[in-house]
């Protein structure tokens, strides 16, 4: 099946006084094909991201193919208010009523480091789609978010079809995901379909990455021989065992 | 109430739904927060900055939060998020302070490095007599860690949870549930019997005997 390249990397290298910090030889990421981006600390991943973003300097290309947008994580604003930060005088009404299914309006009037949290990463959020991109990159700041706005974010890129890409050390947000990326020391050490990986555990602890709570069950259960298959719901897995 | 009078000392505390300016306003503590740089200043600059110690106690205390010694002709504005937290825990144990206080600091970490990090504290608790403060961290994290929990809830009012029990129904209302706890409390509602297990191997061992 054809699959349309959003963004394309090839032979991407970094150096800093002679350490090697990136070295990845490809790397694609296709139309409609989510992906969970993870790794130990210093990995790369949010190296990775910098480069893409245009951020550092680097060897090598990345062909952007789609339009790209970044969500780096911080906490810190300069602006003064939440409108001022979205620029949201000048968006389209469209727009204005997309931020309004993530941001409240009495938010937009309020100094974004007084908000929450949680509302700051929306806001983050925010600020990549009204850029209205095909690709996504999202680092770190879905961990933030508890589950109901985390499902809007997952509900509004798939509604809009946009291609997401997690970046993040929730290793559940995997599941929500079709592909999946290990980086190890700037590079990548393991990709494939998002269950596929999973099923390496061995590979995947031995780097630092643990599992999914029911992957591991029935990862561990499945040696005891109380399991034939993964099962990743609570209603599918006590299904299973108590037949 | 006032949060100071909160936190106890030579304990590990957690603080949830507490905007982090209202924890500090009330504690003249240091805080262990992500920040980005931009300023291209060398980690050991910044690290000597913070505290007057020797070579030899700043590389023994970067062992301390897992980075090598190579850390230190980096630059800080190429550090990852998660060694920029490795270095603020790093200056705030060289500086010896009393109270340590980590802003979401497990959203940062893998399940191998928590796991070292939460024997690191503990350490620092029962054998040095620090406090722990964290603050908005996921309740997964708390879990057998945390003597005492306090969670500003819905109506701005402060919940105090001593030695949680995380199956305690209002703890998860607020805080949400571990997925551990979430099946175990699933299999007890369809008629079969496990005890409330926090830990893995002990979840297993309980599944073998009862399928």
């Amino acid at each position: 099946m054809y699959m349309k390249k959003l963004l394309e990397i090839s032979d991407l290298q970094m150096c800093v006084n002679g350490t090697q910090l990136l070295n990845i030889g490809s790397l694609c990421f296709y139309e409609g094909v989510s992906v969970f981006l993870c790794g130990t600390s210093a990995s790369g991943k949010t190296l990775l991201l910098k480069a893409i973003a245009k951020k550092v300097k680097y060897r090598g290309k990345i062909n952007r193919k789609g339009k790209t947008e970044v969500v780096f994580d911080r906490n810190v604003f300069y602006t003064n208010s939440v409108e001022d930060e979205l620029k949201y005088i000048l968006l389209e009404e469209e727009d204005k009523k997309l931020v309004s299914t993530f941001l409240s309006k009495k938010l937009l009037k309020k100094d974004p480091n007084s908000i929450s949290l949680e509302e700051k990463k929306l806001l983050l959020f925010c600020h990549a789609i009204v850029a209205h991109p095909d690709l996504i990159f999202v680092d770190e700041v879905l961990s933030f978010l508890n589950e109901k706005n985390r499902k809007k974010v997952y509900d509004y890129v798939k509604k809009n079809k946009i291609t997401l890409v997690v970046v993040s050390k929730n290793i559940e947000e995997a599941l929500q995901t079709d592909y999946m990326i290990v980086m190890d020391q700037g590079k990548v050490a393991m990709e494939g379909k998002t269950l596929q990986v999973l099923m390496k555990e061995k590979i995947l602890k031995r780097l630092g990455v643990g599992l999914p709570f029911y992957v591991d069950l029935s990862l561990q259960l499945k040696l005891y021989g109380l399991l034939e298959d993964i099962y990743l719901t609570k209603e599918e897995m006590v299904g299973a065992l108590w037949k | 109430m006032e949060i100071n009078t909160l936190v106890k000392k030579g304990k590990v505390n957690a603080f949830c739904g507490l905007s982090i300016s209202t924890f500090l306003q009330s504690n003249e503590t240091c805080c262990v927060q992500y920040k980005e740089y931009y300023q291209s200043i060398l980690v050991s600059d910044y690290i000597f900055s913070s505290s007057s110690s020797t070579e030899k106690k700043v590389i023994d205390s970067l062992k301390m939060v897992l980075l090598s010694s190579d850390v230190l002709v980096k630059k800080m504005n190429v550090l990852s998020s998660t060694e920029i937290l490795k270095v603020e825990l790093a200056i705030l144990l060289l500086q010896n302070v009393d109270t340590i206080v980590l802003y979401q600091f497990d959203c940062y970490f893998m399940e191998k490095e928590l796991a070292y990090f939460k024997k690191l504290f503990k350490k620092l608790v029962l054998k040095y007599g620090k406090t722990i403060v964290l603050l908005d961290s996921k309740l997964l994290f708390l879990v057998d860690f945390a003597d005492r929990i306090v969670v500003k809830n819905e109506k701005e009012e402060l919940e105090v949870f001593v030695a949680p029990n995380f199956y305690e129904e209002r703890l998860l209302e607020l805080l949400g549930t571990p997925k551990i706890v979430e099946f175990v409390k699933f299999v007890n509602e369809n008629g079969k019997k496990l005890l409330p297990y926090t830990d893995m191997k002990e979840l297993i061992k309980a599944i073998y005997r009862e399928v």
